[in-house]
C-alpha cells in the first residue's frame, strides 16, 4: 500500500514536472502563446462550421499518401498504423462532407524504398501531405526530399530527436526520444533509486538514442551505469551470453530497450537465468502479444511509455474518456481487431493535419504547418498532454505500469 | 560466470547443429547450398503451432503431423524444381538461385498468412532446472543437445552404414555413372530433401518450445549461422555439422561475455575465416580430390 | 526465342548501339517525373554493379555473395569523406573505388586458396563482418542511425541537384564501368582469367600466374562496386547499415545469375529487369515479395543458364559474318 502511494505520488510529481516544463517554454515564447489563442478560437469556429459543409479549400490538393511497412518484417506496425489512419480519415470526411483521400504505399521498412516512393509522391500534383510510416529511418531519409518540395510531412512513428530539425515542415507525432528519455529515467529513479542500472538496448536508431539520453540522466542523478550493452536485432534470439554478463555486474534496475518480443525474450530469458533486479522495459512492450508472450513469468516488471494502453484489461480497470473509447469501438467495428499504440498514432497523425487544415482553412503547407506548430494540449489518443514545442518536437505524459498476473496495471493513473 | 556462458553457448551451439544437420546432408549429396532450408525450420514451428493451435489436438500429433507436412514441402521443393533443372542438366548456381526463390515464397506466405507478429509458443520439454556451482542448466537445454546427437548418430548411420547411404555417396561423386549402377537417383534425392524436411522441422519446433515463441524472422536469422557452422566442420559431414554449430555456439558466447555483443558477429566470423586459412576444408572436412 | 532475339541483337548490333545511346542520353529529357528518374538512375547503378560483379562472378568463376560489402564500403567512404572532410566529389569518388579495392585485396588474400562453397561463404561472412561493422562504430560511421544529409555531388564548386545531372553521371560512370571490364575481358589478363575460370591448375601449368589474376580481377571488381557505392551515397544523401546487407548482396548476384554470368549484355538485361519488376510488382501490395520469387524460379526452371547465360554472341556474330560471305560469294558466281 505504502509502495502504491509512493508511486502515485512519484507518478504525479514527474507528470507535473513535465508539464511544468511545457509550460515554461510556453512562457518563454509570448507569440506562441498568442498563436495558442488564436487557434483555439479557430478551433471554437471550425466547431460551429462543422454542422455545415466543409471550409477547407484545397484547390485540388486533397490527398495524403502514407508510405509504411505493409510487407517485410515490421508488417504488422505498418497495418496498424495504416488502420488508424484510414479511420480518422473517413471519420473526418463523414463529420465535415470533406473528400480528402489518402494512398497508401509499401515501403518494406527500407529507407531506400522510401525516398524512392517520396519521389513518387512529390511528382503527384494532387498529395498536400505525406506520412512515413513506421521508424525514424525512413522518415529521416525521405524529410530531405519532402523539404526540398516543400512538402508537409508528418512523423508517424519517428521519434528521433534529430527529425524536427531537418526540414521546416517535418513533424514528429511520437514524443521526441530526448523528452521521453528523461522522463523515463526520471520516473525509474522516483521508484526505484539512482542506483546501479544496466541497460540493454536494441541496436537501432531509437534504441542508440533513447538509451544515450537515458545514461546521460542517470549519471547526472549521480546513479551509476553497470552494464551498458547493445544487440543487433533480427541477429540475435538469444541474450543468455549478456544477460550472464548483467547478473554478475549485480545492478539494481535492468532496462532493456528492444521491441516486444526481443523484449520477452531478454525478461524471459533473464528469470531463467535468475538475474536478480527490477526490470523495466519500453512503450513497445504494451501490446496483447506481449502478454501472449511472457505468460506470468515476469511479474512485477515495469512498463514505461509515452503512449496509451489500448489493452482491454487495462481499459477496464482505468477509467478511459469517452474518445478513446469511441476510438476503440469504431477501430474493432472497422478492422475486427484492437487497436494498439501504433493505431492510434497513426489516427492522431491524420487528425492532426486534417485539424490543422481546418483551422488554416487551406491544404497549403506553410499554413498548415502553422496552425500544427502551434498545438498545445491537443486532446489526441496517441498520449496525454500533446503538444509541440517552438522545436517542432513532440511532448507528452508518461505512463507507468506494472505486470501483475501477465496483466499490465497503470501505477500512476 | 564462465561454466554459465559455456552452457549458454552450449544451448546455442545446439540449437545451429540441430538445423545445420538437415543443410549438410543436402549439401553432401547434392553439393547444392539449400537455402529454403531456414524456411523449412520456420515452416516446421509454423506448422505445428497451427496444428496445436486451431485444432487443439495433442501437442506430439500436432508436432508429429507438422514433421510430415514440412517433409512433404521439402519434397516438393526437389520435385518440382531441383529435379526439372537436374534434367536440363543446369548448373549448380541455377539451383541455388532456386532455392532462394522457393525460401522467399516460403517465408512470404508465411507472413502474409500468420502475420509477422511473434507468437507464443507453449513448451511441452519444461523439466524445471539443475544448478552446476551458481550456473543454472534448465532440461530443454539438455534436450536440444541430446536431440542433436541422437539426430546426428542417427542419420550418421543412415548415410555411412546403410545402402540407401552408399547410394547418396555415389550420387555425391558422380550422378550419372550413380545412374549407371542402377541407382534411382531421383528417388534417392528426393528422400535427401524430406529427411531435411523432417530434421528442420524438428529443430524448429524444439527452438520454439525452448525460447516459447515463434517469429518470421527466426529463419533469416540463423540461415548464415547454419552455413557458417556446416562450412566449419566440414560441409557434408553430419558429425562435422554438429560440432562446428558447438564450436560456433561457444565462441560467439564467449565473444559477446567478455568482449563485445554488438560486434559479436563480426569476431566470430572472423574467426571462422581464420580457421578456414589454417584449414581450407574445415574441421573434419576431406582435402577435395581435384579432377584434372 | 532468346536465341532469335540474340541473332537480332548482333544483326543490328550497330543500329541498337546508337538507339540505346540516344535513347539513354534523351531518356531524362522524355520522362520528367522524379519517381521514374529515380529508377532509371538506380537500374543504372545497379547495372554497374552487376557489371562490376560478373568480373568476379562471371569472368573469374568466384561466386561472391557479399558483393554489398564493397559497394557499402565505398558509400561510406565517400560520405564520411566529403561531410567531414569537404572532398569535392571526384576526389571522394577515386578514393572510395581506392579504399573499397584495399578490401578487395584483403579479402582476396584467405579466399585465394578456398574454392566453390568456402569462397561462397566467406564472401557471406565478409558482408556481415562489414555490416556488424558499419552498425557499431559509431564515432566513424553512426551507427544505425546512418549517416544523413551527405553533401550532394559537385564538380568544380558546381553541385548537382537535379535528377537529371545525375542521371548523366550515372551513365558516365556505367559508361566507363563497361568500358573497363569490356577492355579487360578482351585482354591479355581476361583471357588469363578465364582460363583460370576453367581450370586453375591447367592455368598454372600454362604458366598464367594464377595468384596475381586472381587479385587482379577481385581488386578490379571491388573497386569499381566502390566507385558505385560512392556515387550512391552522393546522389541520394542518406546511407544507413541496412542499405548493404546480406539480402542486398544476393540481390546483386541474382540479377547477374539472372542475366546470365559472363555476359555484360545479360548483367545490363538482370540489373534492369530485376529492378523495375518489384516496382511493377507494387500492385501486389503484400504479395508483392511472394510473387517475385515465384517468378524468380519460373526463370530459373525455364532458362537455368540465366537469360543470355548460354548465349555466345561471338559465335553468332561468326556465323553471320560467315554467312554473309558465302551470300555475297554466292551473288559474285
Amino acid at each position: 500500500m505504502k509502495k502504491l502511494l509512493a508511486l502515485l505520488l512519484c507518478g504525479t510529481l514527474s507528470l507535473s514536472a513535465l508539464t511544468g516544463c511545457g509550460a515554461k517554454e510556453e512562457a518563454a515564447e509570448m507569440p506562441a502563446q498568442t498563436l495558442e489563442e488564436g487557434s483555439e478560437e479557430a478551433e471554437g469556429s471550425s466547431e460551429a462550421d462543422a454542422t455545415g459543409e466543409g471550409t477547407i479549400n484545397h484547390n485540388g490538393k486533397n490527398k495524403m499518401a502514407m508510405f509504411g511497412p505493409l510487407t517485410g518484417d515490421n508488417l504488422q506496425y505498418g497495418v496498424k498504423i495504416k488502420n488508424g489512419a484510414e479511420l480518422a480519415l473517413n471519420q473526418f470526411n463523414e463529420e465535415h462532407g470533406t473528400d480528402f483521400t489518402i494512398e497508401f504505399m509499401d515501403d518494406k521498412g527500407d529507407p531506400n524504398e522510401a525516398v524512392n516512393l517520396a519521389n513518387k509522391i512529390i511528382s503527384d500534383d494532387t498529395v498536400f501531405c505525406a506520412l512515413a510510416g513506421y521508424g525514424s529511418s525512413c522518415a529521416m531519409a525521405t524529410a530531405p526530399v519532402f523539404d526540398e518540395a516543400d512538402m508537409l510531412l508528418m512523423g508517424v512513428a519517428a521519434s528521433h530527436a534529430d527529425l524536427p530539425g531537418m526540414g521546416d515542415y517535418v513533424f514528429p507525432v511520437p514524443m521526441s526520444a530526448r523528452w521521453e528519455s528523461v522522463g523515463f529515467a526520471e520516473i525509474m529513479k522516483e521508484c526505484f533509486g539512482a542506483g546501479k542500472l544496466a541497460i540493454l538496448y536494441q541496436n537501432t536508431d531509437h534504441g542508440v538514442q533513447t538509451c544515450e539520453f537515458i545514461k546521460e540522466a542517470w549519471e547526472s542523478y549521480g546513479g551509476e551505469i553497470v552494464v551498458y550493452e547493445s544487440f543487433v536485432p533480427g541477429d540475435t534470439k538469444d541474450f543468455s551470453a549478456v544477460l550472464s554478463k548483467i547478473k554478475t555486474a549485480e545492478p539494481d534496475v535492468f532496462y532493456a530497450s528492444a521491441a516486444y518480443s526481443d523484449a520477452a525474450q531478454i525478461f524471459m530469458q533473464a528469470k531463467q537465468l535468475e538475474l536478480d533486479a527490477q526490470y523495466v522495459g519500453p512503450g513497445m512492450c504494451l501490446n496483447e502479444e506481449f502478454t501472449k508472450l511472457i505468460g506470468d513469468s515476469i511479474d512485477g516488471t515495469y512498463v514505461l511509455s509515452s503512449t496509451p494502453c489500448f489493452l482491454p484489461s487495462v481499459l477496464e480497470a482505468g477509467n478511459v474518456d469517452e474518445a478513446t473509447k469511441k476510438f476503440i469501438q469504431d477501430y474493432e467495428a472497422a478492422y475486427g481487431e484492437s487497436p494498439d499504440g501504433f493505431s492510434a498514432q497513426g489516427y492522431d497523425s491524420v487528425k492532426i493535419v486534417l485539424d490543422s487544415a481546418l483551422k488554416a482553412g487551406t491544404t497549403d503547407t506553410p499554413a498548415v504547418a502553422e496552425q500544427i506548430l502551434a498545438i498545445r494540449s491537443y486532446p489526441g489518443l496517441s498520449g496525454l498532454n500533446m503538444a509541440y514545442n517552438e522545436n517542432k518536437e513532440m511532448n507528452k505524459g508518461i505512463y507507468t505500469f506494472e505486470i501483475k498476473d501477465g496483466n499490465f496495471v497503470p501505477v500512476n493513473q | 560466470m564462465l561454466v554459465q556462458q559455456i552452457v549458454n553457448g552450449f544451448t546455442i551451439g545446439s540449437v545451429y547443429a540441430l538445423v545445420a544437420i538437415g543443410f549438410t546432408m543436402v549439401f553432401g549429396v547434392l553439393e547444392l547450398t539449400n537455402f529454403s532450408n531456414s524456411s523449412l525450420y520456420m515452416f516446421g514451428a509454423y506448422i505445428t503451432f497451427l496444428f496445436y493451435t486451431a485444432t487443439g489436438i495433442h501437442f506430439f500429433l500436432a508436432f508429429g503431423i507438422s514433421i510430415v507436412l514440412t517433409g512433404l514441402l521439402g519434397y516438393g521443393i526437389d520435385r518440382f524444381a531441383l529435379r526439372q533443372l537436374r534434367k536440363k542438366k543446369a548448373p549448380k548456381l541455377s539451383g541455388l538461385i532456386t532455392t532462394l526463390g522457393m525460401s522467399m515464397v516460403v517465408d512470404n506466405a508465411i507472413m502474409v498468412f500468420f502475420g509477422t507478429d511473434s507468437k507464443s509458443f507453449e513448451n511441452f520439454l519444461d523439466f524445471g532446472k539443475i544448478y552446476i556451482g551458481s550456473a543454472v542448466v534448465t532440461w530443454t537445454q539438455i534436450i536440444i543437445l541430446i536431440a542433436a546427437c541422437i539426430l546426428m548418430i542417427t542419420l550418421s548411420v543412415i548415410t555411412y552404414r546403410m545402402k540407401i547411404g552408399k547410394a547418396m555417396g555415389a550420387i555425391a561423386q558422380n550422378q550419372d555413372a550413380a545412374k549407371l549402377m542402377g541407382i534411382d537417383t531421383d528417388k534417392i534425392i528426393s528422400l535427401t530433401f524430406i529427411i531435411s524436411g523432417f530434421l528442420a522441422c524438428i529443430a524448429g519446433t524444439m527452438v520454439a518450445m525452448y525460447y516459447r515463441s515463434i517469429d518470421t524472422a527466426m529463419g533469416s536469422s540463423i540461415g548464415i549461422k547454419i552455413f557458417a557452422a556446416a562450412v566449419l566442420g566440414g560441409v557434408g559431414v553430419l558429425p562435422g555439422a554438429v560440432v562446428g554449430g558447438l564450436v560456433l555456439g561457444i565462441v560467439e558466447t564467449i565473444v559477446s561475455a567478455y568482449i563485445s555483443t554488438g560486434y559479436r558477429d563480426a569476431i566470430s566470423f572472423s574467426i571462422l575465416i581464420l580457421v578456414l586459412l589454417v584449414m581450407p576444408n574445415g574441421l573434419f572436412g576431406k582435402k577435395a580430390i581435384n579432377k584434372v | 526465342m532468346i536465341e532469335k532475339l540474340s541473332t537480332w541483337l548482333v544483326r543490328y548490333k550497330r543500329t541498337l548501339l546508337i538507339i540505346t545511346a540516344l535513347l539513354a542520353v534523351l531518356f531524362p529529357w522524355i520522362f520528367s517525373s522524379k519517381y521514374v528518374l529515380r529508377i532509371a538512375i538506380l537500374c543504372l547503378m545497379y547495372c554497374m554493379l552487376c557489371v562490376s560483379l560478373n568480373l568476379m562472378a562471371g569472368v573469374l568463376g568466384q561466386i561472391s555473395f557479399g558483393h554489398a560489402a564493397f559497394w557499402g564500403i565505398g558509400a561510406y567512404t565517400a560520405a564520411i569523406l566529403s561531410k567531414n572532410y569537404g572532398w569535392n566529389g571526384i576526389a571522394a569518388l577515386l578514393m572510395a573505388a581506392v579504399i573499397a579495392g584495399l578490401f578487395g585485396l584483403l579479402l582476396s588474400l584467405p579466399v585465394m586458396h578456398l574454392k566453390g562453397y568456402y569462397f561462397t561463404i566467406v564472401t557471406m561472412v565478409f558482408c556481415q563482418i562489414i555490416r556488424v561493422i558499419e552498425i557499431n562504430w559509431m564515432s566513424l560511421t553512426n551507427g544505425p542511425l546512418g549517416i544523413m544529409a551527405i553533401p550532394k555531388l559537385s564538380f568544380f564548386g558546381v553541385t548537382l541537384k537535379s535528377q537529371r545531372a545525375y542521371f548523366y553521371v550515372i551513365l558516365f560512370l556505367l559508361a566507363a564501368a563497361t568500358f573497363i571490364v569490356r577492355k579487360i575481358i578482351h585482354s591479355r589478363m581476361g583471357y588469363a582469367i578465364l582460363a583460370i575460370r576453367d581450370d586453375e591448375l591447367a592455368a598454372g601449368a600454362m604458366g598464367i600466374h594464377v595468384f596475381k589474376y586472381k587479385v587482379y580481377a577481385i581488386v578490379i571488381s571491388s573497386m569499381l562496386a566502390g566507385a558505385a557505392g560512392c556515387f550512391y551515397s552522393l546522389y541520394t544523401s542518406y546511407i544507413d547499415p541496412s542499405c548493404f546487407t546480406n539480402a542486398i548482396s544476393n540481390n546483386i548476384l541474382v540479377m547477374v545469375i539472372f542475366g546470365g554470368l559472363g555476359n555484360i549484355f545479360g548483367s545490363f538485361f538482370g540489373a534492369t529487369v530485376l529492378t523495375i519488376l518489384p516496382e511493377v510488382l507494387r500492385g501486389f501490395s503484400e504479395y508483392r515479395q511472394l510473387v517475385y520469387g515465384a517468378l524468380l524460379v519460373v526463370l530459373m526452371l525455364v532458362r537455368p543458364d540465366g537469360l543470355f547465360g548460354s548465349v555466345n554472341f561471338k559465335y553468332i556474330e561468326q556465323r553471320l559474318a560467315w554467312k554473309k560471305e558465302k551470300a555475297g560469294g554466292d551473288g559474285h558466281e
